[in-house]
């Protein structure tokens, strides 16, 4: 077996053989990538100030950044950086590298420029010390601040090459090839190639900060086939496999030699119905919602959704403070959606629901859940056409709020709850619904409440008023939440240390093999 | 997969041979392999009409308990991922799959017949204008062309028919334009032009009907082209809806499952089964038809 | 007219056909009601005019259409193709990485084919109407009657799980360091560079997808090859030769075969085509990284210089294999080239 060009790396070289489903990267530059295989790279290869540790997603840990403290008014944070800290080029860690990288995210205007609304300043006091400071009390962005995106890069390298991180940089910065290529992060891993939808490669960086990582290289390989992952899995060809779905979990669970575990995803599976009469029809009656609603089955779609699935009280996933109790979700009960549709006299309803035809999301093909909802509706005397098509332009068509019925999902951005503000009314999620405060009274308290909690910086009165905002949602928003999905993963027994958390996957620092 | 597997674009006309006259139910009833392939796709034109009389379960009746059983005395070729009966969909597969085959060629047909018949007719100016531009959607892969019509009109039974045809008729075209090119030639057309006809009724009279013989041939060869075709494209998520039960998209859904191997193994039997029945038929019917290879 | 005329004729005629190509290739990826915002940004980002703005800025895409075509023409003529959205890369670099993959599988099924299709052919036309021919052909119709796709799927459950054969989908093995890039042909680069175990390796990844691809062509040339033979064997000189007394096999194999293989050429280059188009699902269903798996790609996510770039290689290579076809048959029959 050949080994790489690289000075000989001691005597057991360790490499690690990642599959990797769909390949949904479209670039490596944390400047610019919002993609959770993105993710999984760049934070491989990069760190940023904070970080979560395992599987833990609810107290973000020091990274980069030794320790902080908030202002009074919580729109100051102060972070201490960790000293003596080297890029991969030798060039050592300094606070104007962490206001570089900041300030390139928020100027590219990329995919995750979102990240920092609210942003109205980054200084840097001393080589050591970074200030950020928001224009409104945002408790999100500590959480935030630990996407891969937010990461430390070498800016003196880095502008060598084409980056810039002016205010004009949607224009100037050409650094992405560059960034494509190689990485210039101070993480535990360095890129050593990447074959954009095939392959990449990761080899160790053993001068990391944290000290050497235990395994010494990288392969991951895009496998698309959830159940080609099985094969090669149980045959060794791959140790770690990130794209099974429910039913490959199934027939894995017992192979000798192989460990199956799920992790929840941050993630909410949902039925939308357009509450814009002219899109929606019927289906923008509060009775038709209603009916809906309860018109599902959802013991079934757990089924579906496989192990380790969870129901769906509300909009704000199981895993989030705010989250509602299970024994709050929906309830199946065909006769009282019968009544409902009765009291609503609209008489014989149908409609078209339109779904993305080639996505499999957490190993479950969406033309399933979309045909269980027809045949659902279908026992209470709704008609639904589906219309599936091709992911971008059945979004296009969701975007555009043109969707009458649809089934999506919203994975978390960042690993905070105010991501789901998204559902308030007006707000991108509802917007795209046609639901907006001037629909009703309701609609309007819940888009108030929604400007007083997210600017709410005391944790437990935050958990409590995102509760009750959930609970507004849930009965008075046009959705159907189906399920809290997991994403099944598989390893060989002979890898330790994995973990998988939503945000950024495997994290391979702490992988070793036997 | 590209259409018209047979004929080159210079097809030539069967050359005349001494014929001899030749009975046709006994080429057929000599041969037993084209005795079976009749009676296969006789057997699946009647499954295709007597579908709800044959099928034990409703097609689209779900049942989550029941689902990915394997084949049973209850299910006899298993159930699906929401716990269809695998046989009933089958058996009504066929219902979609034989007609759309046969009218995607038929419409490809009558769209090529049509513009290459004028094309060779016309001559001149329009008919080089005509055949470069079959030449371009010859050229262009049909799965590309058929995602993108899809894309643009929407998935569906209609859409992915007017994709096939879109993407088949400029072989028919070829083929034609090169039968009327040959066939306007020929002694018998000129000798009806001598004695000065129009040039309609010649084309209608002596020349159409010459080119009506090799296009039968190579659409009946095609009509299993284009079932094959259509479940790949059903397969790629462009064909009908998910719930009616088609082949191809039945395949589709067993993807995921491969230790559920009947998911995807029956229907796949079933596109094999008839479509090879249907080339075996078209292919003895056009050495029936093509006097080069009658024995002496 | 003269042979040479034809070849210029018609190499002049590709310069239109490939500038149609690239305007059908353009209007078609623009007839969906959807652009690359769709597919590239998230929902987030989506909902964010300015990030909009900058997204279409930075891919052209605020230009009006007809510009929009007439820059890619003038970059096209100046060798660049444009940058893929989904792999960032340069267009001309992502096909130079993905066309050679399905040239390999497309060279091997052909290969394949044609080592397997034509001693089947001669034999079917050899013993006609008796089992051996019926079987044959049967055989070949199976070829022409499976889907590619269910093929596939059937091959990797019974090959690579159940008996161990066939290695895992895909064109190498995670394991093995692919050679360095000088051609893109994984073998040509191997060898060039010493790197035996990836070339015996590429060979192992390479029977499955080749063998299913094949199916699909064996059944064309055993029939061409059977039809062509069996009217050479009804020809004079072939007679004449018999009643000189020449063997059955000297006359099979010097005169028939031989006479016969001309009309199996232009089949190859024809169906040469189908095996690209073939390609796209062979490609999905093994993870062999080639033009069709990029072609599809580009087009679900509408990847307006991809889509372009592929459309304009598959095309392009159509056309001259066409090209090349039609020439090789005017070559051997004079009436063609005054059609």
């Amino acid at each position: 077996m050949l080994k790489d060009a690289r000075p000989a790396l001691g005597a057991a070289s360790s490499t690690l053989t990642v599959g990797g489903a769909g390949f949904d990267i479209k670039t490596l530059d944390p400047g610019r990538e919002l993609e959770n295989g993105a993710n999984n790279i760049d934070h491989a290869t990069y760190d940023s100030l904070v970080t979560f540790e395992g599987e833990d997603l609810k107290t973000p840990k020091p990274s980069l950044a030794t320790s902080w403290t908030v202002s009074p008014d919580g729109k100051t944070y102060t972070f201490k950086l960790r000293p003596n800290v080297k890029f991969v080029s030798g060039n050592p860690l300094t606070s104007a590298d962490v206001k570089w990288s900041i300030d390139r995210v928020r100027y590219l205007k990329g995919n995750a420029a979102f990240l920092l609304e609210g942003l109205d300043e980054v200084t840097t006091p001393d080589p050591l010390t970074v200030v950020i400071r928001m224009t409104e009390p945002h408790p999100a962005i500590l959480p935030i601040l630990s996407s891969p995106v937010l990461s430390a890069i070498d800016s003196k390298l880095v502008a060598a090459n084409g980056g810039d991180a002016s205010p004009d940089a949607k224009t100037k910065d050409q650094a992405e090839a560059y960034l494509n290529a190689h990485s210039a992060g101070t993480g535990a891993f360095v890129l050593q190639s990447y074959t954009p939808k095939q392959e990449i490669v990761l080899v160790k960086n053993p001068n990391h900060w944290r000290g050497a990582p235990k395994i010494d290289r990288i392969v991951l390989r895009n496998v698309a086939e959830p159940a080609a992952q099985e094969l090669m899995i149980k045959k060794g060809d791959l140790d770690v496999a990130t794209g099974i779905g429910a039913d490959q979990m199934r027939s894995l669970a017992g192979t000798p030699g192989v460990i199956v575990r799920t992790s929840l995803a941050s993630t909410l599976v949902y039925v939308m119905m357009n509450q814009n009469p002219q899109v929606g029809g019927p289906f923008a009656n509060p009775k038709v919602v209603q009916a809906v609603r309860a018109a599902i089955d959802y013991q079934g779609m757990l089924a579906l959704a496989g192990k380790g699935a969870l129901r769906q009280a509300g909009i704000i996933p199981n895993n989030f403070p705010g989250a509602l109790p299970a024994a709050e979700a929906a309830r199946t009960d065909r006769e009282h959606a019968k009544r409902l549709l009765r009291e609503a006299g609209l008489g014989e309803i149908s409609g078209t629901l339109t779904f993305a035809s080639d996505i499999v999301f957490y190993g479950i093909q969406s033309n399933l859940i979309a045909q269980k909802v027809q045949a659902d509706l279908a026992t209470v005397g709704i008609k639904i056409n589906l219309n599936g098509l091709p992911y971008s332009v059945a979004i296009q068509q969701y975007r555009d709020g043109k969707n009458q019925l649809g089934i999506w999902q919203w994975a978390a951005d960042y690993p905070d709850v105010s991501d789901y503000l998204v559902f308030v009314p007006g707000r991108t999620v509802a917007k795209r619904t046609g639901w907006m405060p001037e629909a009703s009274p309701e609609a309007q308290q819940i888009a108030q409440l929604a400007k007083t909690t997210e600017t709410e910086i005391d944790t437990p009165k935050r958990v409590a008023l995102y509760q009750r905002l959930n609970r507004m949602i849930a009965s008075y928003g046009p959705w159907a939440p189906l399920f809290q999905p997991v994403t099944p993963y598989a390893f060989r027994s002979n890898v330790h240390g994995v973990t998988f958390a939503s945000a950024w996957m495997v994290d391979y620092y702490t992988v070793s093999k036997t | 997969m590209d259409a018209a597997i047979t004929t080159p674009e210079t097809a030539t006309v069967p050359r005349p041979v001494r014929r001899r006259r030749r009975l046709l139910p006994r080429q057929l009833s000599g041969s037993p392999l084209a005795l079976l392939a009749l009676a296969i796709v006789a057997g699946w034109i009647a499954a295709a009409i007597l579908a709800p009389l044959l099928a034990p379960y409703p097609p689209l009746a779900q049942s989550i308990a029941g689902r990915l059983q394997p084949p049973s005395g209850a299910h006899w070729l298993g159930t699906d991922p929401l716990g269809r009966d695998i046989l009933s969909r089958i058996v009504y597969g066929a219902r979609l799959s034989i007609p759309v085959g046969v009218v995607a060629v038929a419409l490809a047909v009558v769209l090529g017949t049509l513009i290459g018949g004028t094309a060779g007719v016309v001559g001149g100016a329009a008919d080089e204008a005509i055949m470069r531009g079959t030449d371009l959607m010859l050229a262009f892969p049909t799965v590309i062309l058929a995602l993108v019509i899809t894309a643009a009109l929407g998935a569906g039974i209609r859409n992915a028919i007017i994709a096939i045809m879109v993407a088949w008729w400029p072989s028919y075209a070829r083929l034609v334009r090169g039968l009327v090119l040959a066939l306007r030639d020929r002694e018998y057309v000129l000798a009806a032009r001598a004695v000065g006809g129009s040039r309609l009724r010649i084309f209608l009279r002596h020349v159409l009907p010459g080119t009506i013989s090799p296009v039968v041939i190579l659409s009946t060869l095609d009509v299993g082209h284009a079932i094959l075709t259509f479940a790949s494209l059903s397969f790629l998520g462009l064909g009908p809806p998910p719930q009616i039960p088609e082949w191809g998209s039945m395949i589709a859904a067993g993807r995921n499952y491969l230790d559920q191997w009947w998911i995807s193994t029956f229907p796949g039997l079933a596109i094999l089964t008839l479509v090879l029945a249907m080339n075996v038929l078209g292919d003895g019917l056009r050495d029936l038809l093509d006097p080069r290879f009658r024995s002496r | 007219m003269t042979l040479y005329r034809y070849i210029i004729r018609r190499v002049l005629m590709l310069v239109p056909m490939l500038v149609g190509i690239t305007l059908l290739s353009f209007l078609l990826s623009h007839a969906v009601p959807a652009d690359p915002v769709a597919a590239n940004l998230g929902d987030q980002a989506a909902a964010d005019p300015t990030i909009v703005a900058a997204f279409r800025h930075h891919w052209g895409l605020d230009q009006p259409l007809y510009r929009q075509y007439l820059i890619y023409l003038w970059n096209l003529v100046h060798g660049n193709m444009g940058i893929s959205i989904s792999t960032r890369q340069p267009v001309l670099l992502d096909l130079r990485q993905h066309l050679p993959a399905t040239i390999e599988i497309a060279v091997a099924a052909m290969l394949l084919s044609l080592v397997t299709g034509i001693p089947l052919g001669m034999l079917a036309a050899v013993n006609r109407e008796r089992p051996i021919d019926q079987a044959a052909r049967v055989v070949s119709l199976v070829g022409v009657s499976t889907p590619v796709f269910w093929l596939g799927l059937v091959a990797i459950v019974v090959f690579y799980a159940h008996l161990g054969w066939a290695p895992a989908p895909g064109r190498l093995s995670p394991t093995i360091t692919a050679p360095p890039f000088v051609t893109g042909f994984v073998l040509v680069d191997a060898i060039l560079s010493h790197h035996w175990d990836a070339a015996a390796d590429w060979l192992g990844h390479l029977v499955l997808p080749a063998v299913v691809l094949s199916s699909y062509s064996l059944g064309i040339v055993t029939r061409m090859m059977r039809g062509s033979m069996l009217e050479v064997l009804g020809e004079d000189y072939v007679r004449t030769a018999r009643a000189k007394g020449v063997t059955r096999w000297a006359v099979i194999v010097r005169h028939a075969a031989r006479n016969a293989l001309i009309p199996v050429i232009t089949i190859v280059g024809l169906s040469f085509g189908g095996l690209l188009s073939g390609a796209v699902v062979t490609e999905t269903v093994f993870s062999w990284p080639g033009l069709g798996l990029y072609a599809f790609s580009s087009a679900t996510s509408l990847d307006f210089p991809a889509i372009m770039g592929s459309g304009i290689v598959v095309a392009g290579v159509y056309v001259l294999v066409n090209l090349v076809v039609d020439v090789a048959y005017a070559f051997f029959d004079p009436r063609i080239r005054v059609a």
